[in-house]
């Protein structure tokens, strides 16, 4: 079974591309289920396709040393799992595995491109949306980088001011809301600057 | 043994004439149900009708003239009636069909009227003479018959379709003025003649119906003589709409299906003139020459495989319609298309040959400016051909100290690759002073992201020292890659690799963030592999990540150092 154009409204990645162009991807996506804890791909693995997730959630893991799992991302719904080897073809970078059963659609990468090789105004969107995402990522984290210079010099309030702003992209929110998270709880154990 | 040969052949040459029409495919439009209807249509209700009638008729007039007048005008009448209303029907749309429809009602009739001829005079060459000149009479004449109706319903005079129907009488009429006459050889060789004379008039009808077509296509198309100069221009503002006019009619005849085949066999054929086009106005480097004959090759393969794919009819039609030799149509089509459809067409390549920018380069500045553009990282994996074809629009500009290149807040339209000089970048606070962030030199590039999602600058960028740069605008690249699929894969590659690596570091950096609010300085922060190929040249910085990560680090030993004097 494919997976509509509804299905794939619900994604960030495709907000800017055209019905038509949708409809033509939807028709390239199959649906899937995936039990909970089964593992979906390992680091290493070549990146032949990708997963959008409908329902359910993912994690992200790698396993140190004394192969204990350390999962640094969860991914739910309307969030997609392994968009960049997709497009850069590299291996997978860590592992995947279900959390809760999952409902996804899978896209094949050579699908994927000759799609793209039929509609290149789907590239073009696509390739506006990853520069926006990296021009994005790169500027909040340059921004962090001069906030913990403040945040060295105890100068709480001007490094939230300066990091502070609002953000309707999502990973850039987290990242903001831990933040001022962090600050604050660091003004209550570290009150003041003790130079001063 | 005898009668029963005759019965076959009575019955199995008109079956032969409808297997034809079938294995030759030459009419795809037209409706299966519909051929049967007429057939049906001429066998059992024309014919005996026109029994009726003309026996009615014989007992007025007398035998000689019902045969060699009335039977003809009488029998032609009848089996234009179904005729009349299919092609009144809204789903009867190329008058091709008519035709088709025509021969199906004489076909059918010549049938029955061969199964009644046979019954009365069992001699086998007689038959096989007769139902031979019947068959194709009846199946010309209608034929004839069914697309001058057909065209009745587009042509802008009746004139031709009526000389059209009172030919097939008149066929019909001279054919039963002799038929009684002759036997054997010559009534053969009178069948003949009306078979092929039959297939010339429709093959007549069928050229001057579609150059009227072509016609009515090319007055859309605005390229018509006899239309005024601002008849044309109105007619050309109208852009795209034209080419959608066209296709919106094409979608009437032939469906959905052959239109999509259309479409993307005119926007190959325009592809293929276009590059034809820069291999004889173009100067450019011999790579480039030969990457654009390949293409020419890839594009001549698809043309033929999207034909194979396409019914006869259609082609028939579409190289009346377009012929290849039509330059002049093919040119404008091209303009056309790229307006209606700028997705696939080649619209950069179009630019170039009307643009001020066309012919400002030699080859060799052309590969050399490839080059520059290779090194910038969002470029990296696109071919030199592809980068040379692109360089061919870079400007080179100069600025003098201090001069503004763009201002924060303005729209992010175009690349600039410093040849020679510096290019600082200023924020602005809300009282409009400059604070200095960075400098660029040489080999470096400001805006290369622009090209690519249009931001905002969120900068101003200045001259530092006299400036020398080549600017790519964010238009004329889009431009550019729109058709070349090849190019944006290429860039994608190298973005999804990048957005990789910062969304890592971002949920890194989430991690280490949540761990210091904690109180956690002890667990060893998860690493970010940076990518394997080292950034090239670009304006969003590679390296923040990793900066990041190692300003982390101090802040941890700094709050840990700070915590441990406070307990």
């Amino acid at each position: 079974m494919t997976g509509t154009t509804e299905d794939l409204r619900r994604f960030a990645m495709f907000k800017t591309i055209s019905t038509a162009d949708l409809e033509a991807l939807a028709r390239l996506t199959r649906r899937r289920q995936i039990a909970r804890n089964a593992l979906i791909f390992r680091r290493g693995d070549p990146g032949e396709w990708m997963m959008l997730i409908c329902a359910g959630e993912a994690r992200i893991f790698l396993n140190d040393e004394q192969g204990n799992e350390i999962t640094f991302r969860t991914l739910g719904e309307g969030q997609i799992l392994g968009e960049f080897s997709l497009l850069d073809h590299k291996n997978r970078t860590a592992s995947a595995a279900a959390n809760a059963p999952l409902d996804v659609l899978v896209l094949q990468r050579v699908d994927f491109l000759r799609l793209l090789q039929e509609r290149p105004v789907v590239g073009i969107e696509l390739m506006r949306g990853f520069a926006e995402r990296i021009r994005y990522a790169t500027t909040y984290l340059g921004r962090l980088n001069e906030a913990l210079e403040r945040l060295s010099n105890s100068e709480y309030e001007e490094a939230i001011r300066d990091m502070a702003l609002s953000t309707d992209e999502a990973g850039m929110q987290a990242l903001i809301n831990t933040f001022v998270a962090m600050v604050h709880s660091l003004q209550e154990r570290l009150p003041s600057d003790p130079k001063k | 043994m005898t009668e029963v040969l005759a019965y076959a052949i009575a019955l199995l040459v008109p079956a032969f004439a409808f297997y034809l029409i079938h294995a030759l495919d030459l009419f795809k439009t037209s409706k299966a149900t519909t051929i049967l209807a007429c057939a049906l249509w001429g066998a059992l209700i024309a014919y005996p009708l026109a029994m009726v009638v003309n026996g009615g008729l014989h007992s007025l007039i007398g035998y000689a003239l019902v045969v060699s007048l009335t039977a003809p005008l009488v029998e032609e009448l009848l089996k234009a009636l179904v005729l009349l209303y299919y092609t009144r029907q809204p789903s009867f749309h190329y008058f091709v069909d008519g035709a088709v429809y025509g021969f199906s009602v004489g076909i059918g009739f010549a049938m029955t009227e061969n199964l009644a001829y046979v019954s009365q005079t069992p001699s086998l060459a007689l038959a096989i003479a007769r139902v031979l000149s019947t068959s194709l009479m009846h199946a010309m004449a209608s034929g004839v018959v069914g697309i001058s109706l057909g065209r009745l319903r587009r042509a802008r005079t009746p004139l031709w379709p009526l000389i059209g129907i009172g030919s097939a009488i008149a066929v019909h009429i001279v054919y039963n003025n002799v038929v009684n006459r002759l036997t054997g050889v010559s009534l053969l060789i009178v069948a003949v003649t009306i078979g092929i004379g039959g297939a010339a008039l429709i093959a007549l009808q069928i050229i001057i119906g579609l150059r009227q077509e072509k016609e009515q296509f090319s007055r859309t198309l605005g390229l018509q003589i006899d239309v005024s100069p601002g008849e044309r221009e109105a007619i050309q503002q109208l852009g795209g709409a034209s080419i959608e006019a066209i296709l919106q009619e094409l979608r009437g005849t032939f469906g959905e299906e052959n239109v999509v085949l259309i479409r993307r066999l005119l926007i190959t054929e325009a592809n293929i003139g276009i590059l034809e086009n820069n291999l004889t106005l173009c100067l450019v480097s011999a790579r480039l020459r030969d990457a654009w004959e390949a293409e020419i090759a890839l594009r001549q393969s698809e043309s033929h495989t999207i034909r194979q794919q396409m019914e006869r009819s259609v082609l028939a039609y579409l190289s009346n319609l377009f012929p290849t030799r039509d330059k002049a149509m093919w040119d404008y089509l091209q303009e056309q298309l790229a307006v209606y459809d700028p997705t696939m067409v080649h619209t950069f390549d179009l630019f170039m040959r009307v643009s001020e920018l066309a012919h400002r380069f030699t080859p060799t500045q052309l590969e050399a400016m490839a080059e520059r553009l290779s090194r910038i990282d969002i470029f990296r994996n696109v071919s030199m051909a592809d980068l040379e074809n692109l360089s061919r629009a870079i400007e080179v500009e100069q600025f003098n100290d201090g001069a503004t290149l763009f201002d924060q807040g303005d729209e992010g339209d175009a690349m600039y690759l410093i040849e020679a000089g510096e290019i600082a970048i200023y924020s602005l606070d809300s009282g409009h002073h400059e604070r200095h962030i960075r400098t660029f030199s040489a080999g470096q590039v400001v805006g290369d992201f622009a090209v690519l999602d249009g931001e905002k600058r969120s900068a101003r960028a200045r001259a530092q020292g006299d400036l020398s740069v080549l600017v790519l605008r964010r238009e004329v690249f889009q431009m550019f890659i729109q058709s070349r699929p090849q190019v944006i894969i290429a860039v994608l590659a190298v973005l999804a690799e990048r957005a990789r690596y910062t969304t890592r570091a971002l949920e890194v950096t989430i991690q280490s963030l949540s761990r210091i609010a904690q109180g956690d300085y002890t667990s060893n922060p998860p690493t970010v592999t940076a990518p394997l190929e080292v950034p090239a040249v670009t304006e969003i910085p590679a390296d923040v990540p990793s900066r990041l990560q190692r300003s982390l680090a101090r802040f941890t030993s700094l709050l840990q150092a700070r915590e441990q004097a406070v307990s």
